[in-house]
């Protein structure tokens, strides 16, 4: 009905109560954790059949309706393709490694539900051809991360950050249904290809303006930019570390997909000039990003906050509204994906080992767990760009964009200059992260830690040898996401798959 | 030479030093052998450059260039020709020796493959930005240095300070290498290459005022690696904190990776812009060999002293690199073979003395001499070679930069006959404080808690001996180098010049 990988997602997320009940009766627990990772295999298994559909050309479904312009359409290009196999393939790490890490809690089938419906959510997001289609993933999306960052609800901390979550993302909703009546007014129809062709077009009207920005401020709330960020720190390290690898890794990536769908398919850069003014926007979501991560103590907090300022440099490549700035952007999402997954995952382990994320506390706990500690330090290497890791590649790319537009004006070369700097600022609470976790004398806390269990290690371990591969040979995976940077360009081929 | 001397030369460092520290980690038998293993793995590039050599002469640049990232237009080049294979050359040949040297040093220390499969790649490193043909292959190198460097000084350096300094170390080099690759992306944007071969001539076209900001980035990033005034308060903590054998490579031969730089890219590439700031950059220079040198006289620490030292001889390679004549540009480069072969030694006996006295306080030492004729020896050849005496081979490169200093063309004491005549008064600090160094370590009377020292094993005294066999063949007989570091010079200022 939804494509094959969605409908995957949705029917394993339903049928995970009984899963849960049969593990039960027959005595095997783990099932219902086989299950939801079997759900996740199987489903970038279909994705990945998808493939040769959208090589070079747009693949449309309808869900609902056909008659245009008011059906509920997908819209598959080699973007939604990039940003879905993202989505599922780190779900997958995350509910493999969720099998030991979440032994200790229980209503486990809420919590597999949950992951994989939050999965799906996102799939729909990016394969939406129209804004209401849209809006219901994101919706479904948006719910169960609100339950699952205050999941063990027998704490206050988590109840507390998951209802400031909510109120400020729900707002973020509204804002964004707000917008889409607005365009809805305007152009008579939520389809995305119907929508570009109503707006993008001389004369300027005030309505349209607004509906951008409502978008922006919207989805900007989703993708956490400054200032509307101050849900970010709280939710994040609230919720059990696996969840945190998800929100941190691809959740706020599915704000920024829809920050740089809306913004570049409705609101064509040449005509609204939104360029400069997304651009200072990014570059004060990477300063406060960077600075507020310097003085915190709690592990989690100060990853959080480092991924405030990643979205920074990724809205950044996306205000370039150009192929090399865009390619860049994913590259970067990609990258951040990859290694903010891992570097939660090690955190998780030491939660699991420790009970803690007190960087004081945990101070020397990787001369206890080596092999976490060490993939723990290529993490932030290549977080804080250090060549030749994955993170210096994108980071690279978003840069050298920047300074290509510099003949349009000495601001760009202003930005890019900013942006090198908050590099530079990143590198020392990254180096502190190290120097905290591997070199310090083990504190008694830290001293009892056993390394973590191989099914815990091994995502950790195929998301490492990623940060190196792509850092070396960044070649295929730099061409996937040009492929995506091109599709996002190619409008009128967008356009064309629906208005014949 | 030997099949792909140049990728063996970078890569099989780096891989063995990564294989010894996951073996190490894996198996006991490996971690009990790692430091001779290590050894072992460091000699290789020592034969590989070695082999490069009568190449090199005879058919002077040789370039290997490989696909690397295609959809960026990126390559992966190894430019062979008499700079790079002179510096790599000394590169290598001191850290093996340093590497053997650490052998002895580390016995009694822990975790060996670490150590050992960290200096590897450091030396990997090194070579790598050398022999890298292209500015963005040059900056992964350059950045690959400081990791391990980093975690050699933070894992095995002084324990209460290590953490601090390597912070230090680490934030330092950053900057200027975040400055460094804002001038490598702007070139990369205004002439669509990494190529260094072909950056000089795509520059032509380049408005002069953001060619100099380029070239200013870039130069600092540069600088600060080399340790000159006033970026240079890294050094001092680093090269002191640091374990001996790593500060004698930090001191002997990564700070020259800084003037390896200054003489392929802002001379050789940038030469218009660098002729716009020589004299300015001359003055820097002589700044910073008086500074280190004053600074190095007010040391109680031995190590301490050596870096200082270390900030003064950077002073006068970088004068030499900044005369661009071809005799002060080859008495530079002269010169960084020099200071990397007695500076390496002079820390390896530091190392020694800190080793058998178990104290790094010159006021604690005295007439050492009879208790270590060796160490006594091989120090008193290299405080000489670096205060530039007659016949070692320091003589012959101060002598050469000074030389390459003198414009006849101006006035006796004006600009930079000036700074020149400075540079040559303060040559005598140099000496000062070395000869004062023997005095106190070696002459005098034995102190009582000195009386049961005894010499150390061949093992730690073996390689700066060969390093001062060397610093005096090289001085009895300098024509053994001058021939590739001439065509070096040539090769850089073009024959115009």
């Amino acid at each position: 009905m939804f494509t094959a990988p969605l409908d995957t997602l949705l029917a394993f997320s339903v049928l995970t109560p009984l899963i849960y009940l049969i593990g039960i009766k027959i005595g095997f627990r783990k099932l219902v954790d086989c299950w939801a990772t079997l759900g996740f295999a199987f489903s970038l298994y279909l994705l990945y059949l998808m493939h040769e559909n959208i090589r070079e050309k747009v693949l449309v479904v309808t869900v609902a309706n056909a008659l245009l312009p008011v059906s509920s359409v997908f819209e598959i290009d080699a973007l939604g393709f990039f940003m879905a196999t993202l989505f599922i393939f780190i779900g997958l790490l995350t509910s493999f490694y969720s099998m030991r890490y979440m032994e200790r809690d229980t209503r486990l089938a809420e919590y597999y539900i949950l992951l994989l419906l939050m999965v799906a959510g996102m799939v729909g997001v990016v394969f939406a051809g129209d804004l209401l289609t849209l809006f219901i993933f994101w919706e479904t999306m948006c719910i169960s991360s609100y339950v699952l960052v205050a999941f063990r609800k027998e704490r206050w901390e988590p109840v507390e950050a998951g209802l400031k979550y909510l109120i400020m993302s729900a707002s973020g909703s509204v804002i964004v249904l707000f917008a889409m009546s607005l365009l809805y007014g305007i152009a008579g129809s939520l389809n995305f290809a119907y929508l570009r062709l109503a707006i993008a077009r001389p004369p300027m009207n005030g309505w349209t303006v607004m509906a951008m920005a409502l978008m922006v401020i919207g989805f900007g709330i989703k993708a956490a930019i400054a200032p509307l960020h101050t849900w970010l720190p709280d939710a994040h390290p609230a919720a059990p570390s696996s969840i945190s690898a998800m929100l941190s890794g691809v959740v706020i990536k599915a704000g920024a997909y829809a920050l740089m769908r809306s913004l570049l398919l409705f609101f064509a850069p040449e005509l609204f000039n939104w360029q400069i003014v997304l651009a200072v926007i990014a570059v004060l979501t990477m300063t406060v990003g960077n600075l507020m991560a310097l003085p915190q103590t709690d592990l989690k907090r100060l990853l959080a906050f480092s991924s405030i300022a990643q979205m920074g440099y990724v809205i950044f490549g996306v205000s370039l509204a150009t192929s090399s700035g865009l390619t860049g952007a994913l590259f970067h999402i990609m990258n951040h994906s990859i290694i903010k997954s891992l570097l939660f995952l090690c955190s998780g382990a030491f939660l699991y080992a420790v009970e803690s994320r007190d960087l004081d506390e945990l101070s020397g706990i990787g001369k206890k767990m080596k092999i976490t500690g060490a993939m723990f330090t290529v993490g932030c290497l290549s977080i804080a760009g250090i060549p030749p890791l994955n993170g210096f590649q994108s980071e690279l790319m978003v840069l050298l964009a920047a300074i290509g537009r510099g003949h349009q004006g000495a601001i760009w070369y202003f930005l890019s200059g900013l942006m090198l700097l908050n590099l530079l600022f990143s590198v020392a609470y990254y180096l502190r992260l190290i120097q905290t976790v591997i070199i310090r004398e083990p504190t008694e806390r830290s001293l009892k830690a056993k390394e973590a269990p191989v099914v815990m290690l091994l995502p950790m371990i195929l998301l490492t040898a990623l940060c190196v591969v792509a850092g070396i040979y960044p070649d295929p995976f730099i061409s996937f996401s040009s492929n995506a940077a091109k599709a996002v360009l190619d409008i009128a081929q967008y356009v064309n798959a629906i208005v014949k | 030479m030997i099949e792909n001397a140049e990728t063996l030369s970078v890569f099989l460092p780096a891989a063995s030093g990564i294989a010894l520290y996951t073996l190490g980690k894996a198996s006991k038998n490996v971690e009990k052998y790692a430091s001779w293993l290590g050894a072992m793995a460091a000699v290789a590039p020592v034969i590989l450059i070695g082999s490069m050599i009568p190449d090199v002469i005879a058919k002077g640049v040789i370039r290997r260039v490989y696909p690397w990232i295609p959809s960026m237009g990126v390559t992966f080049g190894f430019q062979i020709d008499a700079l790079s294979v002179t510096i790599a050359f000394i590169i290598a040949l001191v850290s093996f020796l340093a590497t053997v040297y650490a052998v002895g040093y580390t016995a009694h220390e822990h975790g060996h493959a670490g150590f050992f499969g960290n200096t590897l790649l450091f030396i990997g490193g090194m070579l790598g930005v050398v022999f890298s043909s292209n500015l963005l292959q040059f900056y992964v190198f350059w950045e690959l240095m400081l990791i391990p460097s980093y975690f050699l000084i933070v894992f095995w350096g002084t324990p209460e300070r290590a953490a601090r300094i390597g912070f230090k170390y680490f934030i330092f080099t950053h900057v200027g290498a975040v400055c460094l690759l804002f001038g490598i992306l702007t070139t990369f944007v205004l002439t669509h290459t990494f190529e260094i071969a072909d950056i000089a001539h795509k520059m032509e076209g380049i408005n002069p005022n953001v060619a100099i900001v380029i070239f200013t980035l870039m130069l600092f990033g540069f600088l600060v690696k080399m340790a000159v005034f006033p970026v240079h308060t890294w050094l001092p903590d680093a090269h002191a904190e640091a374990p001996t054998p790593i500060s004698a490579m930090l001191s002997g031969v990564m700070v020259k990776c800084g003037a390896y730089a200054i003489t392929r890219i802002s001379l050789g590439v940038f030469l218009p812009s660098f002729k716009g700031v020589s004299t300015y950059l001359m003055a820097l220079a002589v700044v910073t060999m008086v500074y280190g040198g004053l600074m190095a006289f007010a040391q109680t620490d031995v190590k301490r002293l050596f870096a200082y030292s270390s900030v003064s001889q950077m002073g006068y390679i970088l004068f030499g690199l900044t005369t661009i004549t071809v005799t002060g540009l080859a008495g530079g480069l002269f010169h960084i073979l020099n200071h990397a072969l007695c500076k390496a030694l002079l820390f390896m006996s530091a190392g020694i003395l800190m080793h058998q006295t178990k104290t790094r306080d010159l006021r604690q030492y005295g007439g050492l001499m009879n208790r270590m004729p060796m160490t006594a020896f091989v120090s008193v050849i290299g405080a000489l070679t670096l205060a530039g005496t007659p016949p070692l081979s320091g003589f012959f490169s101060e002598s050469m930069m000074f030389a390459g200093g003198i414009a006849p063309e101006i006035g006796v004491l004006q600009g930079q006959n000036f700074l020149t005549f400075i540079a040559t008064v303060s040559a005598v600090i140099t000496a000062a404080y070395y000869l004062w160094f023997v005095w106190r370590v070696f002459f005098g009377k034995l102190p009582d808690h000195l009386k049961d020292v005894r010499e150390a094993p061949p093992v730690m005294w073996a390689p700066p001996l060969c390093l001062a066999v060397m610093a005096v063949v090289l001085g009895i007989y300098p024509q053994l180098c001058l021939n590739l570091i001439s065509l070096a010079a040539r090769l850089i200022l073009g024959s115009g010049h």
